[in-house]
């Protein structure tokens, strides 16, 4: 199995022995614990992670054809609506007039990862309803204008609807790509769908036109060469005639992209219609919503994790698609550790706690929470609590559900506060609402200063306003019918009630407080009385109105209502079941540095390699550091060319130390000054293979860094 | 409220000059001050920046009222570890001498190993590098060498003593300084153009590695003295192995589950992809590739995978056309296949096609790919759609193992090249010739190696050539001779270059001794 040596060979290709081959990779194969072993546990916790998994990749992609629904329809309704007097016969060949090419503009945003799946939704969406030929190109197929027509023609007419036999497929490559080629076979096909009984084999569906149009839909715009694009344009827009071409242009950045890429001459020659895709930040909302507040699924992220990943999404790439393979790598990772085990529905979690050992009790009783609940109980219960096996497993039982209604009661309460302070000036606590979850995530939520901000602004809030957010509110509410609460919804109802009976009458009063000070003041003459009274006023507390005082109510009974039922999960006994929080290892497999790990290596081997030799104060160098570090160390102490004979020099003064032994001979010096020099050559040539340095023809034997500074 | 929100982001003001002078007048002072509040840290950056530009207020100060509104990332970065500013920061150039320095320090700080006995252990109180040297050397000659290095060395220390003092001094505050404040960023960049912009490349020393008493080493002699090299630290490369090893079954876990593997990390990664390949994945379908070779292309990655995996015959139009029945027939069969592909940052599949070309391959259904990458700045061969199709999953599997493997294709510095290809390369190409042509050739090999000890041969001249080729009749005119000589040229057997008055020289770029080598035998 060597693979190394080859001065001709690069690949290397291994086949099991025949007979030998396993059948298919089993991801069961490999949920194993940590002595490797393969037992009830994890093949319990593989099998609940794989239908947890597939259940929300489900849901997700459910979410994926319906955030983009609307500009779907509109979409495929512009391209059904796009050649409505076309004609293949031979007089009314006249008839059309203009030669622009219809053409939709379908601006998707920069999060370039998760176009795949919106343009595969609408191919398949345009042959589900419009037109069985749709054709999709990308730039990376598109060098030359031979590519772009043989690419359009081999979608087209290796279109499945058409193809009865095999024959036609190998025809297909054989015939040279040109649109006359193209206008054959639409003409063709089309004469052959009008007359159905004579290609008995098909059943085709009837919802297409008579003439249905020709998409090409261009995923990315601005990948694509702009003189092959132009000459293409122009092509198409001679055939119009005899062809109904669409166009449809996925679009990254802005329309303008359009303009740059094609001229005037060019660009007039299509009638654009703009349609806006759906930002992935409300995709991410949605997606949020879908899998992690929701009761549907116990697995949850905590408050690190979802920070991270949330930050991935916002700071790197705007790709949904990152954020659901993180949230995949968050759960494989958690369901491979013990307390994955519980993580699933009440049931099969009630039975697994039954059937636990006493060692796997134990793992769980040395989770923080649970010390810390334990740390809260009288001593005798503490002892049981430790101790007593079966106890344990109804306490268990019962933290678990109350977890679980705090998550029924969580959603709703958080989505109303989201609802009530989403608004505010300044958002305090967060304009989305994965803000708020993040922050609630991460402790009390009353305790931060962000909610501070938030009442003392709602305590201020104008009737109208406050009405209105609570109409929010109860909206948010009613929609959860996952959870009940209707009590709350009541008790916000009646409050709205209330404030409208209020009526005109409060204003009224409202006024007259006000007026009184004034009539004092016109009658006050010296400026020393004057500041008197006014301290005097300030002094003294003002009178709340009736609004003032309901809205008080109001807002402290809503405060109630958030300190019960948006405790911070990590306060919570057992969170650890339901929440994964190990965020270095998220980030160390997502989002790594390996350049920050190599220039560790090279700088602190310490940090690998726990040799207490190793350790080194005030930058020196120990001797006893493996050579590329040495050489590493040394080389950062050189401007931009590095003399290979200093270089040296200093290199083996500081490696020979370490290794002299007295009274060597000639020869036996000379070997070691040779091994020395190998020694040296091979960390350079490692050095320069990991990048920092180069060679130059500046100065004889030196060598240029390629980096700065560093550590 | 829509009004205050409207506000809320963004408060742009306009000032006069003075009061922008004044602004930054007033605020310099708190530059030390241990208040630290956003906005007075938004004005210290906007004091340097008003220093370097001296104009453009407007800018600055909508940046002011800018700031409050940027939100900054807090779970990206990791807060153990290297720090990011440590990892790219800027070091001012030092000057010669600084690498002995740091070795001289480092070597007085070391502990004195029991195993050295009678050593003086006195050596590693002030002058440890000359003594080591001395005793290091046998030759006198080097010897005098080395102690005349050492000189020029400290007269050139002793002389601007003064100055250095003060040059360190700032340095020492300047590093002080940059422990992570933020208006260090001009001076930064002011660093980085001072360093790069001038003419000279910053001070070196003018020594060269002639002045070894060891000749360069070829590549085999290389080895055989790396044989010798000790071997440290085995039993904690050992551990950190075995820990790599821990994670094959959750390789293959997050494999199966459609991720694929990248390992990065200091060290080679062949002996632990090998130990994952003949361990776990003994029955299975296997590629590895060998991203360092040289003269890898991605052709060959494709043709592998269809004639030998797939063991198809028959040839493809296009990389496309091959991608996608790699693609088609995967899908069609299910068959898996692990590929492997040491330093997927290798200099042949850097390039954005090669690197286009894999990541469609890492979406074929069945394909996993287990790459490893070591350079620095490796990971700027993906925009953020192909390391989204590759969908990795990083490991850092550092192993301190030497890259052998992966250098020795290398060009190394100090390694002599062998130069047994071009030899061969020279036999080959001078058998397809005529015998003329060959004699050609052989004459000016002849004058050559006449001329190799005279370091300012420049070559033989057009005219002297033609005259010495009509005496032995190889040819009859101008023309016939140029004809000759283009073919030379063309497999790059002899250069051209123009002499300084306009005479047109001819030169064999070989070195002596091969030439020597090629007219003892010239055609085995």
């Amino acid at each position: 199995m060597s693979t190394s040596g080859s001065v001709s060979k690069a690949c290397f290709v291994f086949k099991p022995k025949a007979g030998k081959r396993k059948k298919k990779l089993n991801p069961a194969d490999y949920f194993v614990d940590e002595s490797g072993a393969r037992t009830e546990a994890t093949r319990a916790r593989c099998e609940t992670y794989q239908i947890l998994w597939e259940d929300m990749n489900k849901d997700i992609e459910a979410l994926q054809t319906d955030i983009h629904k609307k500009v779907f329809d509109d979409l495929v309704g512009y391209v059904g609506s796009t050649h409505p007097g076309f004609c293949l016969g031979e007089e009314t060949q006249h008839k059309v007039s203009s030669n622009e090419i219809p053409t939709a503009a379908l601006v998707t945003g920069v999060n370039m990862p998760d176009h795949g799946m919106i343009f595969s939704n609408l191919t398949s969406l345009l042959q589900d309803n419009i037109t069985p030929y749709v054709a999709r190109l990308q730039a990376k197929d598109c060098s030359a204008m031979k590519n772009i027509m043989s690419k359009v023609i081999m979608q087209f007419m290796g279109n499945k609807e058409l193809l009865d036999d095999d024959d036609d497929e190998v025809q297909v490559k054989r015939i040279s790509p040109t649109m006359p080629v193209l206008c054959g076979w639409y003409a063709d096909s089309v004469k052959r769908s009008q007359s159905p009984n004579k290609s008995p084999s098909k059943k085709r569906k009837t919802s297409y036109g008579q003439y249905p149009p020709l998409v090409i839909v261009m995923e990315d715009l601005e990948g694509f060469p702009a003189q092959v694009l132009q000459d293409f344009i122009i092509i198409c827009s001679q055939y119009l005639s005899r062809l109904p071409l669409v166009l449809v242009f996925g679009i990254a950045t802005t329309v303008t992209a359009v303009h740059t890429l094609l001229p005037h001459s060019v660009s007039s020659l299509l009638c654009m219609e703009k349609f806006q895709a759906q930002p992935s930040t409300e995709y991410l909302s949605q997606v949020i919503n879908k899998t992690l507040l929701s009761t549907k699924y116990p697995f949850k992220l905590g408050h690190r994790v979802f920070q991270l990943l949330l930050d991935i999404f916002l700071y790197h790439d705007f790709s949904v698609v990152n954020f659901i393979r993180g949230l995949q790598f968050a759960m494989l990772e958690h369901f491979f550790n013990d307390l994955g085990m519980l993580c699933c529905g009440v049931k099969l979690r009630t039975s697994r706690i039954r059937a636990m050992d006493h060692r796997e009790l134990e793992a769980i009783r040395k989770t923080s929470s649970f010390r810390r609940y334990v740390e809260l109980q009288k001593p005798q219960e503490q002892r049981d609590l430790l101790l007593n096996d079966k106890l344990t497993k109804d306490v268990f039982i019962s933290l678990l559900k109350d977890l679980d209604s705090y998550h029924t009661m969580c959603y709703p309460i958080l989505h109303c506060l989201h609802a009530l302070t989403c608004g505010l000036p300044r958002h305090p606590l967060g304009k989305q609402l994965r803000e708020l979850y993040s922050l609630v995530l991460e402790s009390n939520v009353w305790e931060t200063q962000g909610y501070k901000d938030a009442f003392n602004l709602l305590r201020l809030m104008a009737r109208d306003d406050l009405v209105s957010v609570l109409g929010q509110c109860v909206e948010k509410l009613e929609g959860w019918t996952e959870s009940d609460v209707s009590d709350v919804i009541m008790e916000v109802q009646t409050y709205m009630a209330q404030l409208d009976s209020l009526g005109d009458g409060s204003q009224e009063e409202q006024e007259e407080p006000e007026e009184r000070p004034k009539e004092r003041l016109s009658k006050t003459t010296k400026l020393h009385d004057l500041q008197n009274r006014l301290r005097e006023s300030a002094k003294q507390k003002k009178k709340l109105t009736k609004y003032e005082v309901l809205r008080n109510k109001i807002l402290d009974y809503l405060d109630e209502i958030f300190r019960t039922h948006l405790p911070s999960p990590t306060t919570l006994p057992l969170h650890e079941v339901y929440y994964y929080d190990r965020v270095s290892t998220l980030r160390r497999h997502m989002n790594a540095a390996p350049r920050a790990a190599i220039q560790t290596a090279l700088s602190n081997p310490y940090y690998y390699l726990q040799d207490e030799t190793l350790k080194s104060e005030d930058g020196t160098i120990p001797n006893t550091a493996p050579d590329v570090c040495i050489a590493y160390k040394l080389h950062l102490e050189c401007g931009r060319l590095i003399n290979l004979y200093d270089w040296l020099q200093a290199f083996v003064m500081l490696v020979h130390s370490g290794e002299e032994n007295d009274g060597a001979g000639t020869s036996k010096q000379n070997k070691v000054d040779e091994v020395l020099q190998a020694r040296f050559i091979r960390a350079v040539s490692e050095l320069q293979f990991l990048g920092f340095i180069k060679p130059t023809k500046r100065k004889t034997d030196h060598v240029a860094r390629l980096t700065w500074g560093g550590c | 409220m829509a009004a205050p929100r409207a506000n809320g982001s963004m408060e742009v003001q306009f000032v006069g000059d003075e009061d922008v002078a004044q602004h930054v007048e007033d605020k310099r002072p708190t530059l030390r001050s241990s208040s630290r509040t956003a906005k007075s840290s938004s004005a210290q950056r906007n004091a340097g920046v008003l220093h370097l530009t001296n104009q453009d207020q407007d800018s600055s100060e909508e940046e002011d009222g800018q700031e409050e509104s940027i939100q900054h990332p807090t779970a990206l970065v990791d807060q153990k570890g290297v720090a990011g500013s440590e990892v790219y920061s800027f070091k001012t150039p030092k000057r010669t001498g600084q690498m002995t320095r740091l070795a001289e320090d480092s070597l007085k700080n070391q502990t004195p190993k029991p195993t050295s006995g009678k050593t003086p252990v006195r050596r590693s109180a002030r002058k440890p590098a000359r003594k080591t040297k001395a005793s290091s050397r046998a030759s006198s000659s080097d010897e005098s060498e080395s102690d005349d290095s050492g000189e020029s060395d400290s007269s050139a220390e002793e002389e601007p003593a003064k100055p250095r003092k003060q040059q360190a001094s700032t340095t020492s505050t300047k590093k002080r300084r940059g422990g992570g404040q933020d208006n260090v960023l001009p001076e930064m960049v002011e660093e980085y153009f001072h360093a790069h912009g001038g003419a000279r490349p910053g001070p070196t020393s003018d020594r060269t590695l002639s002045r070894l008493n060891i000749p360069r080493m070829d590549q085999a002699r290389l080895q055989s003295a790396l044989q010798h090299a000790p071997a440290a630290h085995i039993q904690h490369l050992q551990q950190l192995y075995q820990e790599h090893r821990c994670h094959f079954h959750k390789w293959m876990l997050q494999l199966s589950n459609g991720f694929n593997l990248l390992l990065y990390g200091l060290g080679s990664k062949r002996v632990l992809i090998d130990q994952f390949r003949s361990t776990i994945l003994r029955d299975t379908v296997q590629m590895v590739v060998n991203g360092y070779f040289p003269s890898i292309t991605v052709k060959h990655i494709l043709n592998s995978i269809t004639e030998e995996v797939l063991e198809h015959t028959g040839s493809f139009r296009s990389v496309q056309d091959q991608l996608t029945f790699i693609k088609d027939t995967f899908e069609e069969t299910g068959e898996e296949l692990f590929l492997f592909i040491h330093n997927i940052d290798g200099p042949m599949l850097r390039g954005e096609k090669v690197q286009a070309v894999l990541c469609q391959l890492a979406q074929v259904g069945g394909v996993r790919i287990i790459a490893t990458i070591d350079h620095i700045n490796a990971p700027l061969i993906w925009d953020q759609n192909k390391s989204s199709r590759f969908n990795w999953l990083w490991y850092d599997v550092t192993s301190y193992e030497p890259y052998v493997e992966e250098t020795s294709y290398e060009n190394s510095l100090m390694v002599q090249q062998s130069g047994v290809l071009a030899l061969s390369s020279l036999v080959h190409v001078l058998r397809s010739l005529t015998p003329n042509a060959r004699g050609v050739f052989h004459l000016l090999a002849l004058y050559q190696l006449e001329h190799k000890d005279d370091s300012s041969y420049i070559g033989m001249s057009f005219h002297d050539l033609y005259q010495r080729c009509r005496e032995k009749f190889l040819v009859h005119s101008h023309l016939t001779l140029r004809a000759q000589l283009t073919e030379f040229k063309d497999h790059k057997l002899i250069r051209t270059k123009k002499g300084s008055d306009g005479v047109e020289n001819l030169l064999i770029p070989l070195d002596g001794a091969m030439l020597a080598e090629y007219m003892e035998n010239p055609m085995t």
